[in-house]
């Protein structure tokens, strides 16, 4: 009798401990964000947040419908508690999809703006980032859907398409919080444009100092900028003109097999370093403009019309971050780890812009496809 | 009686706890990504004491660090050490669950009371420090299983966006502020004190130095493993941010159909945590037995209560910095140089005798 009362007296005291009714948090009950935008309206911060609504419609059907609302503030917070306001019940961030910052928004710096993402530990940090040109970033939102996907999920999956298309490297909130506090490195992000009721990835902005620079690399080069920086996606496509005339059905194109990137630092006479990159690439050719046979002579001439034309369009490429000061390749950072001391006496985000960058792209076609 | 296997995993369950959690953070900040050559110092340390735990130990292997010390300070002074070690024992199982109650509250149960979060705990550890020695090492060695876990879950992180580069310039710093940097490692060496109070259990006690070192060898390698892969994952700025690297560095981690690693994680963690808090009520009880010549498992329920009731009083979290801080001179103290002076005397009444 004493151990029944003993084993039950445990049990009530234990009882209550299972229920977890302190943090118990329904679905049901949650407003899940799907996405976020921030913009920048008179020198407020205007946030949009998208929350996906399911409407069940019988066994198996159901609709959806996107609840948007927006608010302005002097801060994140701000802008939040107004938000808050438009729910029916708590919001989580826990589940969001994508952020995208208007232009005007991303010319801030966005490390300071984000924080809360970071410090708090509910946030979602895999949720994809990009930065909206053309038009306020929350107006993408209106669209209801991209192909059948509701909209904060079609925008992840576009860029998420854009990162193993090569036009991007891989990237998310997580990634973000890293380069936000990497010296010497600086990141790209993807720009989307709305056209028409449609959403493209229009190509990778270039980041400086945690700040949109407002320039961007296009579509057409960026698989070039990403292999040099080494995070290519899953297919890298590149083309290029048969000979110097643009004409129609000219250009052969070809597809990365592998890459191999060096990077070489050395110092010239005043102290900043000189960059040497060499890429070596195995390509396939995927898209010849006529259906012939392709001789062996003819090989090597591709080859090398291919290198010339790939170290003359990187060479442009580097141009352009460095008039952005955007060092995407880590230049600095290289220099951090090998060379501690020259590091420490030059300020990279003045010598970046002026450094010498060399390019050199080598071209081997080890396969031409199915046919010879 | 303990077999070298039990032995093993028993060593690395009391070493490995809560520590590992914000060990690299803690690291980074002193030596940066030199961090590592501080933990194989502390692992050098931890072996030398280890050495000397043993040779005291093995001075009269079928006794207790507790009747050991009355044997050789006589009963009064005997009593007096014994008491201060149980005191030990309590504040570090205090600390111990002040810090996890503290993560568990900031990362997963935000609206939870910490009293409740003690409190379940403590059941558990209880329910499994009030059994024999033997039960408690065979149980260790089912929950040793999570350490696979934790080294697939870290090998995961390297698909990720990494740079190895962030390891170097390696050895920037001086070798006088890598050492002094490794007491904070130490702290999370920590545990295998125990051998101090198992001796007479061991099954082969001419073998415990080498299982010992393979168990300290083991904890050392995971810890190097664990910083290493947190220094090439964060950049640096964001490292001195992150309190528990070890949780962020999964927080960042996500499949197709599991996201939030990092929560997943620190739940299950919970356990090799507690696995340090039943070692240490183990030690504890020891001793109150010693003292009070009471059954053990009351003893384990008084300490149990006792752990419960100082951690409701409101103080208790307000002491958490400079409990922790004492603790890292305390370890210090308690573990090795007091063993030591033990192994003097002791070997200076050896040739008496």
């Amino acid at each position: 009798m004493k151990k029944v009362t003993r084993k039950i007296s445990v049990l009530l005291v234990i009882l209550p401990l299972l229920t977890g009714c302190w943090d118990q948090r329904l679905i049901v009950e949650q407003e899940v964000v799907n996405g976020l935008s921030f913009d920048l309206e008179d020198k407020k911060i205007k946030s949009t947040m998208v929350v996906l609504n399911i409407i069940p419609k019988g066994t198996g059907f159901f609709d959806f419908k996107n609840q948007i609302s927006s608010a302005t503030g002097n801060s994140l917070e701000d802008t939040y508690r107004e938000l808050r306001a438009y729910y029916t019940g708590p919001l989580t961030a826990s589940k969001s999809r994508i952020v995208l910052f208007g232009e005007s928004f991303a010319k801030k710096n966005l490390d300071a703006y984000l924080d809360l993402f970071f410090r708090l530990p509910d946030p979602y940090l895999g949720s994809k980032v990009a930065i909206v040109k053309g038009s306020e970033a929350g107006e993408l939102f209106t669209l209801k859907e991209i192909g059948t996907n509701p909209i904060a999920f079609g925008l992840y999956e576009i860029i998420e398409a854009a990162e193993s298309n090569s036009t991007v490297p891989i990237g998310n909130l997580n990634i973000l919080f890293t380069y936000f506090n990497e010296e010497g490195k600086d990141f790209i992000l993807p720009v989307i444009e709305k056209k028409g009721e449609k959403v493209a990835v229009s190509g990778a902005g270039l980041i400086s100092d945690n700040s949109y620079s407002g320039k961007m690399i296009s579509l057409k080069s960026s698989s070039l900028l990403l292999l040099f920086m080494d995070k290519y996606g899953e297919r890298v496509d590149l083309e290029t003109y048969l000979d110097d005339k643009k004409k129609l059905n000219n250009q052969v194109g070809y597809r990365v097999v592998k890459a191999k990137r060096k990077m070489d630092l050395k110092k010239d006479g005043s102290g900043l370093p000189v960059v040497d990159l060499h890429l070596d690439l195995k390509v396939m050719i995927h898209q010849y403009p006529r259906t012939e046979k392709i001789s062996d002579q003819r090989m090597e001439e591709l080859e090398t019309l291919i290198s010339r034309d790939l170290t003359k369009k990187s060479k442009a490429i580097m141009k352009q971050t460095q008039e952005a000061n955007c060092d995407v390749l880590g230049i600095g950072r290289k220099l951090k780890e090998t060379d501690p001391e020259a590091w420490k006496a030059i300020d990279w985000r003045e010598a970046y812009p002026e450094i010498k960058i060399n390019t050199k792209v080598d071209v081997a076609i080890e396969k031409t496809g199915i046919l010879q | 009686m303990l077999s070298n296997k039990n032995l093993f995993f028993l060593i690395i369950q009391a070493q490995v706890g809560i520590g590992i959690l914000g060990l690299p953070y803690i690291l980074y900040n002193d030596v940066q990504q030199d961090g590592w050559m501080s933990l194989l110092v502390a692992g050098v340390l931890a072996q030398g004491i280890l050495i000397i735990l043993v040779a005291l130990s093995r001075t009269s292997p079928k006794e207790t660090f507790y009747e050991l010390n009355h044997r050789l300070l006589g009963t009064f002074l005997g009593k007096i050490v014994n008491i201060l070690y149980i005191l030990y024992f309590i504040s570090f199982s205090l600390l111990l669950m002040i810090l996890v109650s503290d993560v568990i509250n900031t990362w997963i149960l935000h609206r939870t009371p910490k009293w409740a979060i003690i409190l379940l705990l403590l059941i558990a550890t209880t329910y499994i420090a009030k059994e024999q020695i033997l039960t408690i090492s065979r149980t260790f060695l089912f929950f040793s299983i999570l350490f696979i876990g934790l080294i697939i879950l870290l090998f995961m992180v390297y698909p990720q966006d990494n740079h190895f580069g962030r390891m170097l310039p390696m050895g920037s710093k001086d070798f006088t502020e890598i050492v002094k940097a490794s007491p904070d490692a130490f702290v999370s060496l920590i545990g295998f004190e125990i051998i101090l109070f198992i001796m007479p259990f061991i099954k082969n006690p001419k073998k415990s130095l080498l299982v010992l070192t393979f168990a300290n060898l083991f904890t050392v390698l995971l810890y190097v493993f664990l910083f290493i892969t947190c220094v090439i994952t964060f950049s640096g700025a964001q490292f001195s941010l992150i309190q528990e690297p070890l949780l962020y560095l999964f927080r960042g981690l996500s499949f197709h159909f599991v996201e939030r690693i990092d929560i997943i994680f620190l739940s299950f963690w919970i356990v090799p945590i507690s696995t340090t808090l039943v070692v240490q009520l183990y030690n504890a009880s020891l001793g109150v037995q010693n003292l009070f010549a009471i059954q053990r498992n009351k003893c384990v329920y008084l300490l149990a209560g006792i752990l419960l009731g100082l951690c409701l009083l409101p103080v208790s979290y307000s002491i958490k910095e400079s409990l922790s801080s004492f603790m890292i001179y305390l370890n210090i103290i308690f573990v090795f140089i007091f063993p030591a002076l033990l192994l003097i005397i002791a070997k200076v009444r050896g040739i008496k005798a």
